[in-house]
């Protein structure tokens, strides 16, 4: 048996010990992740320590929601008290089926302002490199969900992968993804077509129905995370890594006219990084009541290398010039940005040999100049992304750990 | 060295693999590619290693999977289809995965696919992306150099 095989069957046994909600785990699906980094020790008892690539996200009263796949479930559970302990996790599709769980794409979780609590997934099929976006929504507090839907309206055996979900302050449900259909319809005419494409669809009806899909861009990269947040005017504003030419790799964003009406996509990163190759390193995005976006990327042109902060100013309508942060030495990567009024927080992952850490680094000025950076947090196993998500007035520190499971720290 | 039969699992790529590799190597010349299931370009780097392979049997060509342990048949799978399984294969120990690539390369950031040239034992050309024709024709011409020179 594989180290991966026992920490799986460690994970089961756990899950089927501590469950107490409507439908049990299975192991017979495997998860399509790509590392492991928490280790399932059945004398612990926080199932979450299971998590495989977890997202977090509070509700507005401060409880912290958590999803989470595992055996072939995408589960929820929530924390009353900033992370210590856990409500038992509940399957959301009471069918097991195959669910990603890696780095960049791992299941969402999202709530509107009544409470309502939206997931979404990516279900891989059996070939490779094809999926569908999966759905489903909670109004009565995580105790029930719907059946989970596929979101996707085209339903060829080709790739609707890596989604990003996002609730506005109305309640309108976006779901975003990487869509390789024209890709699909392109080879069977004889055609190439190079990476994939940005689609969109919506619902104004808590996610009891989805908008037909619309495309936002052809040619996107085609293996790192897609970013969904709301402008001032409520509407969703994108990000991704595009193709630009042949095969340089930077980024693209997209704010929307109408709910329903995507603008012109914009190139936001210019560092020219010529590579026909999956980086797996998706960019972040952050936007303030102003209208402000506070972006984080990451490329490794020979010229301008390591992460990347630039701001583009609504007031202005221009980009400021991006600043490079982290240690390239010591492969900062995978940055996640947050504000808070003027206060801007960038967090970032960074490992010198011997343990992985998470530095931050905080700008009080709306991101035209930055303090010095500092590590927060580090572990001597193997770790996920680090996430900043916010309760309120409070930034904290989302990350997995191999040694100490969901790691929960308040950030100044 | 690790060269496998027909269908035989790859072996685990550790944190202390690369340096066992380089030590049992010694002043070798060969070639190490990083690849992944789930990276399409990848993929469509195989038929051009396929053909190098077919045409130069004798090159040392090493694979190396970043998918995780447990996908090894899987691996074993496309090495067979692409006509590939004659040679070294290994897969990364997952959860060692950010001290794995330091081992490597500090400077590699996971990109995908990532191949490494060496001649006589010393690394010459670090490439991220699809290789060319181009790049594997202008090693194979320093290294038949090298070995006349040897």
């Amino acid at each position: 048996m594989t180290g991966y095989n026992r920490y799986y069957k460690a994970c089961l046994l756990l899950l089927l010990a501590s469950f107490t909600g409507n439908v049990l785990a299975s192991g017979d699906h495997k998860q399509h992740t790509k590392k492991p980094v928490s280790s399932c020790d059945v004398a612990q008892a926080a199932s979450v320590k299971c998590a495989l690539a977890p997202s977090a996200v509070f509700d507005a009263s401060g409880r912290l929601w958590l999803a989470w796949a595992y055996g072939g479930h995408v589960y929820v559970n929530y924390s009353d008290d900033k992370g210590k302990s856990f409500s038992p996790a509940l399957a959301v599709n009471r069918i097991a089926e195959e669910i990603s769980a890696r780095g960049e794409n791992r299941p969402k979780i999202a709530l509107d302002q009544k409470g309502a609590i939206y997931v979404s997934w990516t279900m891989p099929l059996e070939k490779r490199f094809t999926g569908h976006i999966r759905f489903s929504y909670s109004t009565d507090g995580g105790y029930h969900f719907s059946e989970p839907v596929i979101v996707n309206d085209n339903w060829d055996v080709t790739g609707h992968r890596f989604d990003a979900l996002g609730v506005n302050r109305q309640g309108d449900v976006y779901i975003a993804w990487l869509d390789k259909r024209d890709r699909f319809k392109a080879a069977k005419s004889g055609e190439k077509y190079h990476g994939a494409a940005v689609y969109f669809s919506w619902s104004d009806d808590g996610g009891k129905s989805f908008k037909p899909d619309k495309k936002i861009i052809d040619h996107s990269c085609e293996c790192c995370r897609v970013i969904i947040d709301f402008d001032e005017k409520d509407l969703p504003v994108i990000l991704w890594r595009n193709i630009y030419g042949k095969d340089v790799r930077d980024h693209a964003i997209v704010n929307f006219l109408s709910k329903d009406t995507p603008a012109k996509p914009q190139r936001v990163s210019f560092d020219e990084w010529h590579i026909d190759a999956c980086p797996h390193h998706g960019p972040d995005m952050s936007i303030n009541d102003n209208g402000d976006y506070h972006l984080v990327w990451f490329n490794n042109a020979a010229a301008r290398h390591g992460l990347f902060y630039a701001r583009h100013d609504q007031a202005s309508n221009r980009m400021i010039e991006a600043v490079q942060f982290g240690d390239f030495s010591k492969a900062a990567s995978h940055a996640t940005v947050i504000h808070r009024e003027n206060t801007v927080w960038l967090a970032w992952k960074q490992f010198d040999g011997k343990e992985e850490s998470v530095w931050l680094q905080k700008s009080t000025d709306n991101g035209d100049s930055w303090q010095q950076a500092e590590k927060i947090a580090v572990t001597a196993g193997s770790a996920d992304y680090p996430f900043l998500i916010r309760d309120k007035d409070q930034v904290y520190l989302q990350w997995q750990t191999e040694v100490e499971g969901f790691r929960l720290i308040s950030v100044n | 060295m690790c060269s496998f039969g027909t269908g035989a699992m790859p072996a685990s790529f550790d944190q202390g693999s690369y340096q066992q590799i380089l030590q049992q190597k010694q002043q070798g010349s060969f070639i190490m590619v990083l690849w992944s299931l789930d990276c399409p370009p990848c993929m469509e780097e195989l038929p051009l290693l396929t053909a190098f392979h077919k045409q130069n049997p004798a090159v040392d060509i090493i694979m190396v999977s970043t998918d995780e342990p447990s996908r090894g048949e899987e691996i074993v799978g496309v090495m067979k289809q692409n006509r590939l399984l004659d040679i070294s294969h290994w897969v990364f120990e997952t959860s060692q995965e950010q001290r794995i690539r330091y081992s490597i390369d500090p400077q590699w950031y996971g990109e995908l696919p990532r191949s490494y040239f060496y001649l006589a034992g010393k690394r010459v050309a670090a490439i991220s992306g699809r290789l060319k024709k181009t790049d594997l024709d202008k090693w194979l011409e320093a290294s038949s150099k090298e070995k006349a020179k040897s």
